[in-house]
């Protein structure tokens, strides 16, 4: 099979079983160039059995990973090379420093003069905002401090692919926000990959996101495309004074799959499915507003949250075993 | 981001990728720490103090008995000497193959048990390499501190006892058998700690092998190819190691390739094994 330039991770039924446990099904999962991919899946779902997959730290029982075009088994070296891996729960040697863990990490991507090496390790610890701290063991380290080092020895040689497995999971608010704020200032340089259960991040970051339940991929797409969410278009109109009449009259277009109304704060709330988007866009507004009386106070396209989407798709995965 | 100019990416070394940074790492552990220092201390106390204890405190000639012909005194040094070599033979062999046990034993378990196994063989380290770099730098750090500091105060110990200066060839052919035998020991525990997380294991079997002489009686196919009869004397065949030092003719070599040939396949099975773990 030619693999694809522009893709960066390309799994082919990508399975794992650990002692008779799937722990991942067929996966089949396209990471592209420059995207920041969210991989999402409640504890448990497979998502660091993936990337240790990816890594070839671990080996898979059935179908392949392709990263960078090399077969993450047999290059694994190699593909290592052009990755920067940040661990769920990363361990270093307890007795180096900060700058002694990157100087290490350092001379495995790269040989040069001593003082542009420490010139990139010093960069690295500034991007991390660990330059003050760079000298102290690290077995002193906070939970916070030891993950901003994760993403500085991710980071140090200057990787076309970060992976980053719940980069965000073991930290404060202050602490998430920061590492958000590093993922966004690299991702003009790489590709990142990322596994979270935190939807407000994935939201917040990322262009790309695949949903994993139980081992099986359940989900995968642009943010945009999944917030819209399945089974066709939807549209929220919020409105006041509307008639039984219009409402039925809007339920019997042909192009209305589902209505459903709440009332929110004197309003009343119309959740519209559609088949037809065109046909509901030029129409839909002008049937409501047919009743003299009616008012819209809002209108637009239904999007829905992460964690909705989330929700439904695994529950949905769920109900259906 | 500053340019990538003025580095290069490493070469591509295929097994050998990262051994250079893992070796110097390892090796910083003992070298650029007190820890090689302590080691020293405590193996001269246990094996060049409990030589010097017993050859040095051999009783002196009596001076109100008559003197002792020139064939007593050298009867007396002789037995002296013999008493020397044992002892020093048993404490660097024996009782030091019980420190490279306790020293090898948390090589490969404290590593992934820790999960530093697993974030340095994130980067681009091979397994073979992450292995053994570990092993050489282990191997040199035993090297220096349990067998070659020890063995040269033990030279003067033993010179300042009985008067015998032995020839350094001996002597050094005699400290590569000793070399030989820890290195069996060491290859043993990094392949349990391969094969097994269970510290119980990794200490108890390689423990249970090097005490297991006592019994060899049972199974005397075994004392050809363990290491025992490297540095000890086995049902009549004198230790291979004393022969050595006192330039006499070995009676057999099968337990220098036995052993030999045992540690490789040890090392071998170490890197397969290692290369199929999972982190």
């Amino acid at each position: 099979m030619q693999p694809n330039s522009s893709l960066v991770i390309e799994t082919h039924n990508l399975s794992k079983t650990f002692k008779g446990v799937e722990a991942l099904k067929n996966l089949n999962l396209k990471v592209r160039q420059h995207s920041i991919f969210g991989f999402l899946g409640p504890n448990g779902a497979g998502k660091t059995t993936t990337i240790k997959l990816l890594l070839g730290l671990a080996r898979p029982t059935g179908g392949s990973a392709i990263v960078f075009g090399q077969d993450s088994q047999t290059e694994s070296v190699s593909i290592r090379r052009k990755i920067g891996y940040l661990a769920q729960d990363p361990r270093y040697y307890e007795s180096m420093t900060a700058r002694e863990i990157l100087r290490f990490t350092a001379h495995f991507f790269f040989t040069g003069p001593k003082a542009a090496i420490e010139e990139r390790i010093q960069e690295t610890l500034k991007l991390v905002g660990l330059d003050d701290k760079a000298n102290r063991p690290i077995k002193g380290f906070s939970g916070g401090e030891r993950q901003r080092l994760g993403i500085a020895q991710a980071q140090i040689n200057y990787p076309d692919l970060l992976i980053l497995d719940e980069p965000a999971a073991s930290l404060d608010p202050q602490g998430r926000r920061d590492v958000l704020e590093v993922m966004e200032r690299l991702r003009k340089y790489t590709t990142i990959f990322y596994s979270t259960h935190i939807l407000d991040d994935v939201q917040r970051v990322s262009d790309t996101v695949a949903i994993l339940n139980k081992g099986k991929l359940v989900a995968q797409a642009p943010i945009e495309e999944l917030l819209m969410g399945s089974g066709g278009a939807a549209y929220q109109l919020m409105v006041k004074g509307c008639s039984e009449n219009v409402r039925d009259a809007v339920r019997a277009q042909p192009w209305v799959s589902s209505l459903t109304e709440a009332p929110v704060n004197g309003h009343v709330s119309w959740s519209i499915r559609v088949t037809d988007e065109a046909a509901a866009e030029s129409n839909l507004l002008r049937i409501v507003l047919s009743e003299p009386t009616a008012t819209v106070v809002e209108f637009g396209r239904q999007k829905y949250n992460l964690e909705e989407v989330f929700l439904n798709i695994v529950e949905g995965a769920n109900n259906g075993k | 981001m500053a340019s990538n100019k003025t580095l290069n990416p490493t070469g591509n070394h295929r097994w050998f990728n990262g051994f250079g940074n893992m070796f110097y790492e390892v090796n910083h552990k003992w070298w650029g720490t007190r820890f090689w220092l302590i080691q020293v201390f405590i193996w001269i106390a246990i094996i060049d103090g409990i030589l010097a204890a017993t050859i040095l405190s051999q009783p002196k000639v009596d001076p109100s008995q008559p003197a002792p012909s020139e064939a007593e005194i050298a009867g007396q040094k002789a037995v002296l000497a013999d008493l020397g070599l044992e002892m020093y033979l048993i404490l660097s062999g024996m009782f030091a193959a019980v420190g490279v046990v306790v020293l090898a034993q948390d090589a490969l378990i404290g590593e992934k048990r820790s999960g530093t196994a697993a974030w340095v063989l994130s980067k681009p380290v091979s397994r073979s390499a992450f292995l053994l770099a570990k092993l050489a730098a282990d191997a040199i750090g035993i090297l220096v501190t349990l067998v070659f500091v020890q063995g040269v105060i033990g030279y003067f110990i033993f010179k300042t006892a009985t008067g015998i200066s032995l020839p350094i060839t001996n002597c050094l052919a005699a400290v590569g058998l000793v070399t030989l035998m820890l290195l069996f020991f060491l290859s043993l525990t990094y392949l349990l700690g391969a094969v097994s997380n269970a510290r119980g294991l990794v200490i108890g079997l390689p423990l249970v092998l090097i005490f297991a002489y006592q019994f060899s009686y049972k199974v005397p196919a075994l004392v050809k190819i363990m290491p025992w009869n490297l540095v000890m004397d086995m049902f009549g065949s004198p230790s291979l190691a004393g022969a050595l030092f006192k330039g006499e003719h070995m009676a057999t070599v099968s337990p220098i390739i036995g052993t030999a040939v045992l540690t490789a396949l040890m090392i071998g099975a170490t890197v397969w094994r290692f290369r199929r773990e999972e982190f």
